[in-house]
C-alpha cells in the first residue's frame, strides 16, 4: 500500500515535471505549442530511453485517462457564461460548428480506412 | 470554502453522469461532460452563483488537463508499433480531416452571414482550448468565443461521432480514434478512451499532431485569407 502510494506520487511528479519543462522550453523557443503537448513528447522520449513504463506512472496515467471527461466538466459549465456569445450571428455559428465537426470526423475516418487499405494493411 | 463546495459538486455530478453512462452501456448521448454540466448549471442558477465563483473550484479540475495530456504518452508508448505501422494513413487522415473541418466551418458560417470576427474565432475549432485561444489572439479573433466554440465542437463530435462513423460503415477502432481526435480534440479523445485503449491512443495521437500542425500553420492561412 505504502509502496504503491509512493509509486503513484512518483508518477504524478514525473507528469507535472514533464509539463513544466515542456512549457519552459516552448516559451524559451517562442513556439506557440502548449507546454502539455511538448511534455507529452518529452515523456515519450523518456519512456523510450528507460525502455518501459514504471508501475506507478502507468497506473496513474490509466486513471487520469479513464476520467479525462471529468477535467472538461468545468469547461462545459463555463459554456453557460458564453451563451450570449454562442448566439452571435443567429444560428450561423452553431450550424457551422455542427456541419464542420461532422464533416471533419467523417473525412478523417474514411481517409484513414481508405489509405490503410491501399497500403495493404488490415481493416 | 465555496470553491471546495463547487469542486465537490462537480465531482459528484460527474460520478452520477458516469453511473448513468454505464447503465446505458456507454451510449454516446450520455456524454459525461454534457450530462454532468447540467445539474451544476442548475445549482448555480438556483443558488445565484456567478461563473467566476464557480471557477474558483473548477480551475482545480481544469488544471489537471495538463498532466492528463502528458499521460497520453503512456498508452502511446505501449501501442507504439501499431501507431508506427499506421503512420502514413494516420498523417493523411489528420490532414484531410483537419482541412475539411476548417474550410466547411468557414464556408458555412460565411454563407449564413456571420461576421468576420466570428469566422476568425471559428477557424481553430478542432484543436484543444489553449491552442485555439492562442491562434484567435494572433489572428484578431475573440479568444473567449474561440474557447466556447472548441467545447461545443468537442461535445458534438463525442456525441454524434461514433454514430456517424458506424453509419458510414467504419468499425475499425483505430479509425474511430483518428476521426475523434482530429475533429473533436480532448473531449473526443475522452470518448475514444471509453471505447478502449487502442481507440483512445489513436485519438490522442491525432489530437496531438492536429494541434501542433494547426498551431504552426493556421495563423498563416488565416492571415493570407483575410489579410
Amino acid at each position: 500500500m505504502i509502496r504503491l502510494t509512493g509509486a503513484l506520487l512518483g508518477g504524478a511528479v514525473a507528469l507535472v515535471a514533464a509539463q513544466l519543462i515542456g512549457t519552459a522550453l516552448m516559451q524559451g523557443l517562442g513556439v506557440p505549442i502548449p507546454g502539455a503537448v511538448a511534455g507529452l513528447l518529452l515523456m515519450l522520449v523518456a519512456l523510450a530511453v528507460a525502455g518501459g513504463v514504471p508501475e506507478g506512472l502507468g497506473r496513474l496515467a490509466d486513471l487520469l485517462l479513464r476520467h479525462l471527461n471529468l477535467f472538461f466538466v468545468p469547461a462545459g459549465v463555463g459554456l453557460m457564461a458564453h451563451l450570449a456569445l454562442l448566439a452571435r450571428d443567429g444560428g450561423a455559428l452553431m450550424a457551422a460548428i455542427a456541419v464542420s465537426t461532422l464533416a471533419g470526423l467523417a473525412v478523417a475516418g474514411v481517409v484513414f480506412v481508405w489509405a490503410r487499405k491501399r497500403s495493404g494493411g488490415v481493416s | 470554502m465555496t470553491a471546495f463546495v463547487w469542486l465537490a459538486a462537480t465531482v459528484i455530478a460527474y460520478a452520477a453522469a458516469l453511473a448513468l453512462a454505464r447503465r446505458l452501456n456507454g451510449h454516446p448521448l450520455a456524454n459525461p461532460v454534457l450530462v454532468a454540466s447540467i445539474p451544476v448549471i442548475i445549482a448555480m442558477v438556483v443558488s445565484d452563483t456567478s461563473h467566476e465563483t464557480y471557477q474558483e473550484g473548477g480551475i482545480w479540475l481544469l488544471a489537471l488537463l495538463g498532466p492528463a495530456t502528458v499521460a497520453l504518452a503512456i498508452p502511446l508508448f505501449r501501442n507504439w508499433p501499431r501507431v508506427r505501422d499506421a503512420a502514413g494513413p494516420l498523417f493523411l487522415a489528420i490532414c484531410a480531416g483537419s482541412l475539411t473541418a476548417v474550410t466547411t466551418a468557414l464556408v458555412t458560417a460565411w454563407a449564413l452571414g456571420a461576421e468576420i470576427q466570428t469566422l476568425l474565432s471559428l477557424a481553430p475549432k478542432s484543436v484543444t482550448t489553449p491552442i485555439a485561444m492562442g491562434i484567435a489572439d494572433i489572428t484578431n479573433g475573440l479568444a473567449s468565443l474561440a474557447a466556447a466554440i472548441v467545447i461545443v465542437t468537442g461535445i458534438v463530435g463525442a456525441v454524434a461521432g461514433p454514430w456517424l462513423l458506424r453509419r458510414l460503415g467504419i468499425t475499425d477502432p483505430e479509425a474511430h480514434g483518428v476521426a475523434l481526435g482530429t475533429a473533436a480534440h480532448g473531449i473526443g479523445t475522452a470518448r475514444a478512451f471509453q471505447e478502449g485503449e487502442q481507440t483512445g491512443t489513436f485519438s490522442g495521437v491525432a489530437m496531438g499532431i492536429n494541434g501542433i500542425a494547426t498551431a504552426l500553420l493556421l495563423p498563416w492561412l488565416l492571415i493570407w485569407l483575410f489579410g
